[in-house]
């Protein structure tokens, strides 16, 4: 029977799209205790540059994909030095409520510079057919964009746990003041990781991009899974990003077999269960 | 529903009661705090003058179906010029349409119309793109005592007056098919194939539904012997990304025919992953209630399979009349060869609408343009129609036509295209016995 | 307490002239303006019944949504299925309308016992989380129809009718009739809040705020203490709900539960400025009337996102107290420097 395996494999690639912003969310949220409404909005941003590069300026998705990381990168570098620095010692609220106020500006401006309708993009050549696997047929951009997300949790892994750089990361996460005390250049680094977490939102829109037709709300239907996710996993663990990203892409993609709209129903409960039996995630409270 | 007619104008009269008030009046006494540099300015702005039209227009202006709203403007501004370069309406030009974002919700709409109403006094409301919308607002309407001519709502209890649910009233009208014409449409395409194991693919929400009652409801009465997978029906939320999982749930069923009412952007992302999936090839008979949309149709390019059944609202080929074809010259001409969406001509039918009943009643008092509207006909670019005098509903045909791409026209095209008489007496007989209004 | 002032004015007196100003409204502003005002004496106590949990107790709810639009739902829903059958004659629209908006409090107090006993187990950003899923969870159950009540996305009207006292008719719907409705549910109902923030319960609230631990080593059983704070946050926010619900005709799943509804106090309150008793109440004019204003210039209406957007972001950068902070540092100056003090 074909049906369970093409029903966890949509799960994955559901699952790896969510990785890539919720990493970006856990990751600012633990290094930085803020909580950035605005990554949904970032992941739209992504779409758009890669559309636009690939349409006006190269023909490659490979160069889209790159250009979006890092346009959107960029945009999450100065949204942090311009205006969430001003907001460290403010409550976690004024901080919530800045960024759902750029999530308003960013939508609109999109709205603006790339109208309102529906946008498409084609699938790269290399990655537009479909490949028969464990007895079922299912299409290489999938497959491709599961292997994304676990190589990014394999890269991510890497350099939080191997490197010197992931050490300073996981110190200022922990203590703030005495890594700066010990030399750590803490607005530096809180750039850096604004940096990477848009970054990682980029990309995860440009992959999205030629899966489905978006418009400027793009983000709006990201964010709310990519909270939940964070908080399921555990807020600040990357683990938990990863294990609460796949395991809301699987509830949603079998929970249709269940009932209509179940689907949207089983994440808020899992969320439930487990802030009540575990508040602090499933993997939270164990470094990172 | 009221039905006490006294109770309705004593309802009425209270909502109307500072109407003479105008905007300007109150704004020269507001001191409110902090909006009072903005209300100063506002004060020098339009509003409806002696010898000018205005008109209110709610429209989806943001969120991910704002192009809706975007798409409706141009035919409302197409018309309002064309109507001013003419003579205007009875000599009067067409001020100003004011346009309102009901962002998708009730009570912003329903907020939208009372200020239109009160603030702006317009001389008639158009628009709203949402059925939920649309259900909010009616009741409204109805104490505003201000025409409505709905121009894409489609959801049949807006234009209904009898049984749980329905709102229509005598403000109210619509221009545009309705989701029971719509569907009968498909009743109709379905009962020339041979397929008789049916299930429905639509978006989570009353119009997906509603849209799979009224098939079975349509077909049951046509007595066409079909068996409904109900176990198989999939509803997607709005805005999935990934249609996967309800496409491999309707494989699984197996069903001869598959009708679904996926719109806009879902439409586009559900086509391309369910080719992933050999859907079409797998089901011989899809058809897509609103597929043939322009807003689907152009993003789309040449992704479009051929040979599915597509219906829409309007559709820019047919019928093969002058009014249309000028509307659609000028359209093109105004809008880079892009051509009408149903959005824009309903809109831009429904502004002339205004500018008949007007013209007929030589007023613009309410009360005149409901009684001009009712039963009118008139000859849009859409084709000629009556506007129900029971429903105020316009009876228009379904247009319905198998997808064709069109190298030299860029576009998917409906090839061959057929318009569907759904004459009011039709839809209701055979909806009898259910609790689903033909709202015409 | 005669200490005591809302934006640095003596709040008596302050209250009074506001109350004698908001009797007299409706009879001098048209008749959208007193819609206007309605929604904002709603959203004052929508906003200051979920400051008394978030300002004063420390705790950010992101679900209120649930009391306010499940509030609304019992009464539309008894409404529309039950007050037909009721036996009261002539009164029946006026008495149907009182029961059910008393069904409505009780059902988003019945809602808030079990969700506040397991929120208040939880801190911080835990504690919004959760509150965040009940409501979408319940978003969901009534989207759905799972109840087979609610009707769907579709949602219900909710419409009020003439009630005849004795030959007196009561048009509950008429805009003023509504206005002093609502007028006179919400002033008591803010005086009673009023009076709860600055009772010994207030004042505890404000040290759990501070710091929790030593509240609790001075023998506060703060968890009870914070789920009393939370029903009765709920309970305030369920009477906003039952005015809401007749005031906007209808209830949808997206305009009554959504978590964007939930947003709208949490936006209200930090505009207004949170550790202030009359910040939310602030907070919901500036909101409602820049909304107001902007559709009053096409422009900014094409963009209001933008233009909203922008407003908020200058808010919060740059006044840490909100715009009630900024009308306090001006009427200390003022007054200041005219010299003169109450």
């Amino acid at each position: 029977m074909a049906l369970p395996i093409q029903e966890i494999l949509t799960g994955l690639s559901l699952g790896s799209r969510y990785f890539l912003v919720a990493i970006g969310l856990s990751l600012i949220f633990g290094v930085l205790g803020v909580l950035n409404f605005a990554h949904g909005a970032l992941y739209m941003i992504g779409a758009y540059v890669s559309l636009t590069v690939v349409q006006n300026v190269t023909g490659s998705f490979w160069v889209g994909l790159v250009a979006a990381g890092l346009a959107v990168g960029l945009l999450g570098a100065i949204i942090e030095m311009g205006l969430i620095r001003r907001v460290y010692d403010r409550d976690e609220l004024d901080q919530l409520i800045l960024t759902f106020a750029l999530v308003l500006i960013i939508t609109d401006l999109t709205r603006t510079v790339w109208g309102s309708g529906n946008q498409t993009m084609a699938t790269p050549e290399l990655l537009a057919s479909n490949v028969q696997f464990l007895g079922t047929s299912y299409p290489a951009y999938r497959l491709f964009v599961i292997v994304v997300g676990f190589a990014a949790m394999g890269v991510f892994w890497y350099a939080i746990q191997r490197t010197y750089l992931g050490r300073l990361v996981r110190a200022t996460s922990s203590d703030r003041d005495m890594a700066a005390l010990l030399g750590v250049n803490v607005p530096r680094l809180y750039t850096g990781v604004f940096f990477v977490g848009s970054f990682l939102a980029g990309i995860g829109g440009a992959l999205a991009a030629p899966m489905q037709a978006f418009t400027p709300a793009l983000g709006d239907q990201v964010i709310i899974n990519a909270f939940v996710i964070v908080v399921i996993g555990g807020l600040g663990s990357f683990t938990g990003a990863f294990v609460g990203a796949m395991f809301i892409g699987l509830l949603q993609s079998f929970g249709v077999l269940v009932a209509t709209g179940v689907g949207q129903l089983l994440p808020f409960l899992a969320m439930i269960l487990v802030l009540i039996f575990r508040p602090e995630g499933l993997f939270g409270g164990e470094g990172q | 529903m009221v039905n006490d007619s006294h109770e309705d104008t004593y309802r009425a009269a209270d909502d109307r009661r500072f109407a003479e008030f105008d905007r300007r009046d109150f704004l020269k006494a507001s001191g409110v705090a902090g909006a009072a540099g903005l209300t100063g300015f506002a004060g020098c702005m339009g509003g409806g003058g002696d010898d000018t039209l205005t008109f209110g227009a709610i429209h989806l202006l943001s969120g991910f179906a704002a192009v809706y709203g975007e798409s409706a403007q141009l035919g409302y501004e197409m018309a309002r010029e064309e109507i001013n370069e003419n003579g205007g309406i009875d000599g009067s030009e067409i001020g100003e349409i004011v346009y309102r974002d009901s962002e998708g919700d009730g009570p912003t709409g329903v907020e939208a119309a009372r200020s239109l109403v009160q603030e702006e006094n317009v001389d008639g409301l158009l628009g709203l793109d949402s059925s939920g919308v649309a259900l909010s607002v009616a009741p409204v309407i109805e104490q505003l005592q201000t025409p409505f001519m709905i121009t894409h709502a489609a959801t049949p209890f807006a234009t209904a007056t009898e049984g749980e649910n329905a709102v229509g009233n005598d403000y109210v009208f619509r221009d545009g098919v309705n989701l029971a014409q719509n569907v009968y449409g498909s009743a109709v395409t379905a009962s020339d194939t041979d397929a008789t194991t049916w299930t429905t693919i639509g978006p989570n929400y009353a119009f997906g539904t509603q849209t799979w009652d009224y098939f079975k409801a349509f077909t049951q009465g046509m007595d066409l012997g079909y068996e409904y997978l109900d176990d198989a029906t999939a509803y997607p939320e709005l805005g999935a990304s990934d249609f996967t999982p309800y496409i491999n749930k309707v494989l699984n069923a197996d069903p001869d025919g598959v009708i679904t009412s996926l719109w806009g952007g879902d439409l586009i992302t559900f086509i391309n992953q369910a080719k992933n999936s050999n859907f079409f090839e797998r089901i011989d008979n899809v058809l897509m209630t609103v597929g043939a949309a322009t807003d689907v149709l152009r993003p789309m390019g040449n992704n479009m399979p051929d040979g599915l059944q597509a219906g829409t609202r309007y559709w820019f080929d047919a019928p093969d009349t002058e009014a249309n074809n000028t509307f659609v010259e000028n359209f093109r001409d105004r809008n880079d060869g892009r051509y009408p969406s149903y959005n824009a001509q309903n809109a831009y039918t429904a502004l002339y609408l205004y500018k008949n009943a007007i013209e007929g009643a030589g007023s613009t008092n309410a009360d005149d343009i409901i009684d001009q509207w009712d039963g009118m006909q008139y000859n849009a670019p859409v084709g000629e129609f009556t506007i129900n005098s029971q429903s105020n509903q316009a009876v228009l045909p379904a247009v319905w036509g198998t997808t064709s791409y069109s190298e030299e026209r860029g576009i998917t095209l409906l090839d061959p295209v057929e318009r569907i008489d759904a004459p009011a007496d039709e839809l209701r007989s055979l909806l009898e016995g259910t609790d689903l209004p033909a709202g015409v | 307490m005669s200490g005591e002032t809302i934006l640095g004015l003596p709040a008596r007196r302050t209250a009074l002239v506001t109350l004698a100003v908001l009797v007299v409204a409706p009879f001098v502003l048209p008749t959208f303006q007193t819609y206007v005002l309605s929604e904002v004496l709603v959203l004052a106590l929508f906003a200051t019944g979920f400051n008394l949990l978030y300002g004063y107790t420390g705790l950010l709810s992101f679900g209120h949504a649930m009391f306010f639009g499940g509030a609304g739902y019992a009464l539309g829903i008894f409404l529309r299925d039950v007050a037909p059958m009721l036996p009261f004659g002539g009164a029946t629209p006026l008495l149907a309308f009182v029961i059910a908006a008393v069904l409505g409090v009780v059902v988003a107090t019945a809602i808030a016992v079990p969700v506040g006993y397991l929120s208040v187990r939880l801190e911080e950003i835990y504690f919004a989380m959760l509150t965040l899923s009940f409501s979408m969870a319940l978003y969901t159950l009534v989207n759905q129809n799972y109840f087979g009540v609610t009707n769907g996305s579709d949602g219900i009207l909710v419409l009020l009718q003439t009630a005849n006292l004795f030959g007196f008719q009561l048009s509950l719907y008429d805009r003023v009739t509504y206005y002093f409705v609502i007028l006179l549910v919400v002033a008591p109902s803010m005086y009673i809040l009023w009076r709860v923030a600055n009772s010994p319960f207030g004042l505890v609230s404000e040290a759990i705020r501070e710091n929790s631990e030593r509240a609790s080593g001075l023998g506060i059983d703060v968890r009870r203490h914070q789920w009393a704070a939370f029903v009765l946050s709920a309970v305030f926010t369920g009477i906003a709900g039952v005015l809401v619900a007749p005031l906007h005709s209808s209830l949808s799943p997206g305009a009554s539960l959504h978590w964007t509804i939930s947003a709208e106090p949490v936006i209200m309150t930090v505009f207004g400025g949170p550790y202030s008793f009359i910040g939310p109440t602030v907070g919901a004019l500036f909101y409602r009337y820049i909304r107001w204003g902007i559709t009053q210039f096409p422009l900014l209406e094409a963009h209001w996102q933008l233009v909203f957007g922008t407003l908020i972001l200058v808010i919060v950068v740059f006044a840490p107290r909100g715009v009630s902070g900024l009308l306090t540092w001006v009427v200390d100056r003022v007054r200041g420097n005219g010299g003169e003090s109450a």
